[in-house]
């Protein structure tokens, strides 16, 4: 029940400026750290919380474009819990603490086992080229922790995949006049895709989701199924919904460039921890004993 | 485990072997039924506890559970076989009963003052033995009823400081719980055949069916969770 879910307690926040309070004290706090921890490192050039950002937006699609190259592919839910993994990790966590680039894939093994798709992680590895194999597959099992600690071990997610199942069912069932909703179904599955990519998940509930992508996907016909068939909230639950349209399709930015990604990641290695980086001595001495330090992954 | 059941040479246990029988021999010591089989393939051997040399034919089951008591039966067994005058020998006499109950009791006082007789400083020095004896366990006793009362004094104590839970109280009542899901209700599990939602979706495979997975289930959950929190955020 997602009206009893740890997603609804701790990860649904309020508004958009919520959120961005989060990054930025993530933010400052990690340039805080890094100045005590390292007080002998002058003029290091940190990330920014809009560059942050546009990290994480980036690493959004690299994640869903790795779920594609799964054979058999991995179900949607997957993705879905992998992102929002993603999402909610950066939202307790900087990007220069753990950079994306390392960590997405350690998301996307949890999100496996969490919406139970097995696979284990010696075939998971097998996307990557071969000889980064190994080191990644370390790289993954020794993050595992830390990411349900950073998680709070808060690792269900509502999706709105079975919301929209619910409601279609729902819809044929009380409304026999409508268009049959299997119309709908291809442009709503796009949408939930395109709001994986937004804020709308850590902002509303997955049915107000789900709802809102088969209203989208109607074009205004499903008004008089909410307005007759969902209680008496009618006006604000469109109100709620044609939000969330806008939250998803308005603002769609222009994808991030490769030349500013790799710009970006040029300066977070000015940046980063250098205690959580496999190729730092740092790094080594605390592991040394223990595994052979990963590449960059 | 009571120690009088248990074999002293095979340590077998009554516990352990239901049909065990114990055999007692005329030193007072005991042993098994299969023991004593093994020990006397001959008519006579040594007791196995205190060497005594003992004949087969002597073992009689065990009746008491003390052993003193056993042996006490058993001498005083012996010796009436000895005096065995019957109460016909006494009917001569004027008072035949009484007679015999004086010849019963005489032979033993008659044996007692002999004895006393001659053990008389070996008696004195005993009785003050075990005077001294039965004064130090009476003592340990004291103890020990002191410590007892101390305790139930301490506990007394506590019950006063914190009184035990009381087992009577009111009956459990079964409450069903609220299912709260901020949003429009879903229906029941056993309607959704009858309203036609389950016509909408694939029915469930037997192998399913036979997980405990029904149609019902799936479609039923794909509603609620439709319904959970869609007025989140919109109520006031």
């Amino acid at each position: 029940m997602f009206h009893t879910s740890t997603q609804r307690k701790y990860w649904t926040f309020s508004s958009e400026l919520e959120l961005n309070a989060f990054r930025e004290v993530v933010n400052s706090s990690y340039i805080e750290c890094f100045r005590d921890n390292f007080p002998a490192k002058k003029d290091v050039k940190f990330l920014t919380v809009e560059e942050e950002s546009r990290l994480i937006e980036y690493y959004e699609i690299v994640l869903m474009e790795v779920c594609d190259k799964f054979r058999p592919p991995v179900p949607g839910a997957v993705t879905a819990t992998a992102v929002a993994y993603l999402k909610r990790f950066y939202l307790k966590t900087s990007v220069m603490d753990h950079p994306p680039r390392e960590m997405f894939l350690v998301f996307l093994y949890m999100a496996c086992k969490v919406e139970e798709h097995n696979i284990s992680v010696d075939r998971f590895v097998e996307i990557l080229p071969a000889d980064r194999r190994e080191k990644t597959k370390e790289f993954i099992l020794a993050h595992e922790l830390l990411l349900m600690q950073r998680l709070s071990f808060h690792l269900t997610v509502h999706n709105p995949y079975r919301p929209m199942e619910g409601f279609i069912i729902d819809i044929k069932t009380r409304c026999p006049n409508l268009d049959d909703p299997e119309k709908w179904r291809t442009k709503a599955e796009e949408f939930l895709r395109k709001a994986l990519l937004t804020n709308v998940l850590l902002l509303y509930s997955p049915s107000q989701i789900a709802l809102a992508a088969l209203f989208n996907a109607s074009e205004g016909s499903l008004a008089c199924y909410i307005e007759n068939d969902l209680g008496e909230h009618n006006e604000r639950m469109l109100r709620q919904i044609n939000l969330i349209i806008a939250g998803v399709s308005g603002q769609v930015k222009p994808a991030v460039s490769k030349e500013h990604v790799k710009s970006l990641e040029q300066k977070l290695k000015g940046c980063r921890n250098p205690e959580n980086n496999p190729d730092n001595k740092l790094f080594k001495k605390k592991k040394a004993d223990k595994e052979q330090p990963m590449d960059e992954g | 485990m009571d120690d009088w059941q248990t074999c002293p040479r095979c340590k077998t246990t009554k516990y352990r072997n239901p049909k065990l029988k114990l055999l007692v021999n005329v030193c007072g010591h005991k042993l098994c039924e299969t023991c004593v089989e093994t020990l006397f393939t001959r008519p006579s051997a040594a007791c196995p506890e205190c060497n005594t040399a003992l004949r087969r034919n002597d073992f009689r089951i065990q009746q008491f559970e003390d052993l003193i008591v056993e042996k006490e039966v058993d001498i005083r067994k012996r010796i009436l076989k000895i005096y065995n005058k019957l109460e016909d020998d006494f009917q001569t006499a004027s008072d035949p009963l009484r007679a015999y109950n004086d010849y019963l009791e005489e032979e033993t006082k008659k044996q007692i003052d002999k004895y006393k007789k001659d053990n008389e400083s070996l008696i004195r020095k005993n009785n003050f033995k075990l005077q001294r004896r039965v004064e130090a366990l009476l003592l340990e006793k004291q103890e020990k009823n002191d410590k007892k009362k101390e305790n139930e004094q301490f506990l007394d104590r506590l019950e006063t400081v914190a009184p035990l839970p009381s087992t009577e109280g009111s009956k459990f009542v079964y409450v069903a719980p609220q299912v709260e899901n901020n949003g429009p209700t879903a229906p029941d599990m056993e309607v959704l055949a009858s309203r036609g939602y389950l016509r909408h979706i694939r029915s469930a495979t037997r192998a399913e069916k036979a997980g405990g997975f029904s149609s019902e289930l799936a479609c039923g959950r794909a509603i609620q969770e439709a319904f959970a929190g869609l007025y989140l955020g919109i109520e006031t």
